[in-house]
C-alpha cells in the first residue's frame, strides 16, 4: 500500500517500513540494541533523503530506547548522576552535531560524511566485538587462552592521563572516583553521533563505559539507555526545529513495526546467549559497514546526485 | 445642425474602426479551460489528473505546455579521489521547472510549435553536458520530464482536449498550462491558466504544522514516541 509521506515528500511502500522496523525491533530484542544503525541506512537506502532518515530515526530511537530504559529504571540498575554528567555532555553534542550536519548538507557532502563514519565507527567496534567474543568463545575451550584474558582485565586502568583533569568528582553509585569531563566528554562523542548518523551509540557508549569510565556492568546498560533516550528526543527536537526533517507518519510506522518485531525478539533471545549471540551481533555490525563502505570503493551505479535548491 | 450630426457620425466611425473595439465584436481566437484549478495530494495519493480543453476558432497549430514550479537545481558528480568516491565537481541550473509536459495535435509540424526539453534546458556543449543529459536522464525515469507529447484530441473541429497524468512524486507548488496557437506568420493566440498542486488533508496539515511550528511539532513527535516506548517496555525487554 503505497503511502505519501507529508515531510519527506515521497511516497513509500507502507508494508516495507513496517517490515524494518519489525527487523530492527526483533534484532533489539534480542541484543538489546537501538538498531538505528540499521534503520537509517536501509532508509537511504529505500531512497529517503538522508536529512530525513537521520531526523525521523531519532523519533524512532526515542521509543526503542525509552522501552529499555524504563525496565532498567524499575530495577535501579541506573546512575542517575554520572547519567546527568553525560547528558549534558550529549546535549551540547547534538547542538554541534547538527551544525555539522547542515554544513555537510550545504556541501552535499553528507552522503560521503556518513559512508566514512559507518564505516570507521562500525568496522572498529563491530571488529572489536568480534575479535573479544570470539576470544571468549575459544575461552570456553581452552584454559590458556582464558587465563590470558583474565590476565589482560586485572591490568585493565584507567587512563593516568584522566586523573590530571579537573573538576574531580565522586559517582557514589558507581563508586567511582573522576573528573567530569570523563563521561561529559563520552556523551559529547554520542551526542554528535546521535546528530549526525542517526544512531543510538548504544555500542560506542557501552564499551566507553565499561573500559574508560571502568562502570559496574550491571549499571552500565540501563545509564547508556538512559542516555540515548534523552540525547535521541533532544536530537528529534532540534532536527524537527531547525531543519524541519522529522517525518511523524514514517517515525509511526517504524515504531509500530518495532512493537511487533520486538515482541518475537525477546522471546528469541531466551535461545541465544553468551559469546555466540555476541559474535552473531559483531557480524552483523561489520557487514552494515561494510555496505555502507563498498559504495564509496566500488565505482557507483549513480555517478550523479541532485539537489533541489529555493528558487 | 447638421454639422454636428457629421461630426458625430465620424466620430463613431473611427470609434468603431479602432482595434480595440472592431476585436471586442468579435469571438477570441482561442478559449481555454481546467477540469480543475487544483490537484490535492493527500496520503493516499498515487498520481493526478490535470485535463485542458478549450475551442479553437481560427485555423492554426495548437500546441500546450506543463510547467511546474521554479527551482535551482545543483547536479553533483562523483569522481575518484585517492581511491574513494567523492562529490567533486557540481552545475547549477537556475530557475528550472520542476515538472515539465507538452501536447501536440496528431500530424503536427514539430518544427513549427517549440515545445521540446530544448527551450528551456539547452545543450551546452562540452563537460557541461554531461550533467545537463543526467539530469534529464533523471527526471525522465521519474516521469516529471516528458519522454513523448500527449496527444490533444479534437473533440469536434473546434474542439480540443488533452489529459495530463502527474505522476505520485510530482512536486507540490503554482504549475502554468499555456496553449498556443501558431502559424507560419508566427504566434496567433496564447492563453494561460494556473492551478496547484498541494498537500491537503491529514498530511498537509501535517506539514503545514511542522513547518510553522518546528519546535512544538519536534517536542510531540518525542512525547509520543516516548508513550510508544513505555508501551512497549510492558513487553519486558531484555537490558
Amino acid at each position: 500500500m503505497l503511502i505519501h509521506l507529508p515531510i519527506a515528500e515521497m511516497s513509500v511502500v507502507a508494508e516495507q517500513i513496517i517490515a524494518l522496523g519489525a527487523a530492527v525491533g526483533f534484532l533489539s530484542g534480542i541484543f538489546g540494541v537501538g538498531g538505528g544503525f540499521l534503520t537509517t541506512p536501509f532508509l537511504i537506502f529505500m531512497g529517503l533523503p538522508p536529512a530525513v532518515a537521520v531526523g525521523t530515526q531519532s523519533c524512532q530511537l526515542v521509543a526503542s530506547s525509552v522501552t529499555g530504559t524504563l525496565g532498567h529504571l524499575r530495577r535501579g540498575n541506573v546512575d542517575l548522576h554520572i547519567g546527568f554528567v553525560m547528558l549534558i555532555g550529549g546535549l551540547i553534542g547534538s547542538i554541534l552535531g547538527i551544525g555539522i550536519f547542515r554544513i555537510l548538507q550545504h556541501f552535499g557532502q553528507i552522503d560521503f560524511t556518513l559512508a566514512v563514519l559507518y564505516v570507521l565507527f562500525l568496522g572498529g567496534v563491530g571488529g572489536a566485538m568480534l575479535i573479544e567474543s570470539a576470544l571468549a568463545l575459544i575461552a570456553q575451550y581452552s584454559r590458556r587462552v582464558k587465563a590470558w584474558l583474565i590476565r589482560r582485565q586485572e591490568t585493565q586502568t584507567l587512563f593516568s592521563f584522566f586523573e590530571t583533569l579537573p573538576w574531580q568528582t565522586d559517582f557514589a553509585r558507581s563508586r567511582l572516583r573522576v573528573s567530569v569531563l570523563v563521561p561529559g566528554g563520552i556523551g559529547f562523542v554520542g551526542g554528535i553521533l546521535v546528530s549526525i548518523m542517526g544512531i543510538g551509540g548504544g555500542f560506542l557508549l557501552v564499551p566507553a563505559m565499561i573500559y574508560i569510565l571502568g562502570m559496574p556492568t550491571l549499571l552500565v546498560a540501563g545509564t547508556s539507555l538512559l542516555q540515548i533516550a534523552a540525547t535521541s528526543a533532544f536530537s528529534t527536537v532540534l532536527h524537527a526545529s531547525a531543519n524541519g526533517t522529522v517525518d511523524a507518519l514514517l517515525a509511526a510506522l517504524l515504531i509500530s513495526g518495532g512493537l511487533i518485531g520486538t515482541r518475537f525478539g525477546v522471546w528469541t533471545a531466551r535461545f541465544l546467549t553468551g559469546a555466540t549471540a555476541r559474535i552473531a551481533l559483531a557480524l552483523l555490525v561489520l557487514s552494515v559497514a561494510v555496505i555502507m563502505g563498498q559504495d564509496m570503493v566500488i565505482e557507483p551505479k549513480n555517478l550523479f546526485s541532485f539537489t533541489v535548491r529555493g528558487t | 445642425m447638421a454639422r454636428y450630426a457629421l461630426l458625430l457620425y465620424a466620430m463613431s466611425l473611427i470609434v468603431v474602426a479602432h482595434p480595440v473595439y472592431a476585436d471586442s465584436l468579435e469571438p477570441l481566437p482561442l478559449t481555454v479551460s481546467l477540469a480543475s484549478d487544483k490537484v490535492d495530494v493527500n496520503t493516499g495519493f498515487r498520481g493526478g489528473d490535470v485535463i485542458v480543453f478549450g475551442v479553437q476558432r481560427v485555423p492554426g497549430d495548437l500546441s500546450i505546455t506543463l510547467k511546474g514550479p521554479r527551482r535551482t537545481i545543483l547536479v553533483r558528480r562523483k569522481a575518484q579521489i585517492f581511491g574513494l568516491w567523492i562529490n567533486t565537481s557540481s552545475w547549477t541550473f537556475p530557475a528550472l521547472p520542476q515538472y515539465y509536459a507538452y501536447a501536440l495535435p496528431k500530424n503536427a509540424d514539430k518544427n513549427l510549435s517549440p515545445v521540446g526539453l530544448e527551450t528551456f534546458l539547452p545543450p551546452l556543449g562540452g563537460d557541461a553536458d554531461a550533467f545537463r543529459n543526467a539530469l534529464l536522464h533523471e527526471r525522465q525515469n521519474k516521469n516529471l520530464f516528458p519522454k513523448a507529447p500527449v496527444l490533444i484530441q479534437y473533440l469536434a473541429p473546434d474542439t480540443f482536449r488533452a489529459h495530463f497524468n502527474l505522476p505520485a512524486d510530482v512536486p507540490v507548488g503554482i504549475y502554468e498550462v499555456r496553449v498556443s496557437l501558431r502559424t507560419k506568420k508566427g504566434l496567433i493566440a496564447e492563453e494561460s491558466q494556473m492551478f496547484s498542486v498541494a498537500q491537503t488533508g491529514f498530511g498537509g496539515q501535517l506539514q503545514a504544522f511542522s513547518r510553522s511550528w518546528g519546535l512544538v511539532y519536534g517536542l510531540i513527535c518525542t512525547i509520543l514516541a516516548a508513550l510508544a516506548g513505555w508501551g512497549i517496555s510492558f513487553i519486558g525487554i531484555r537490558r
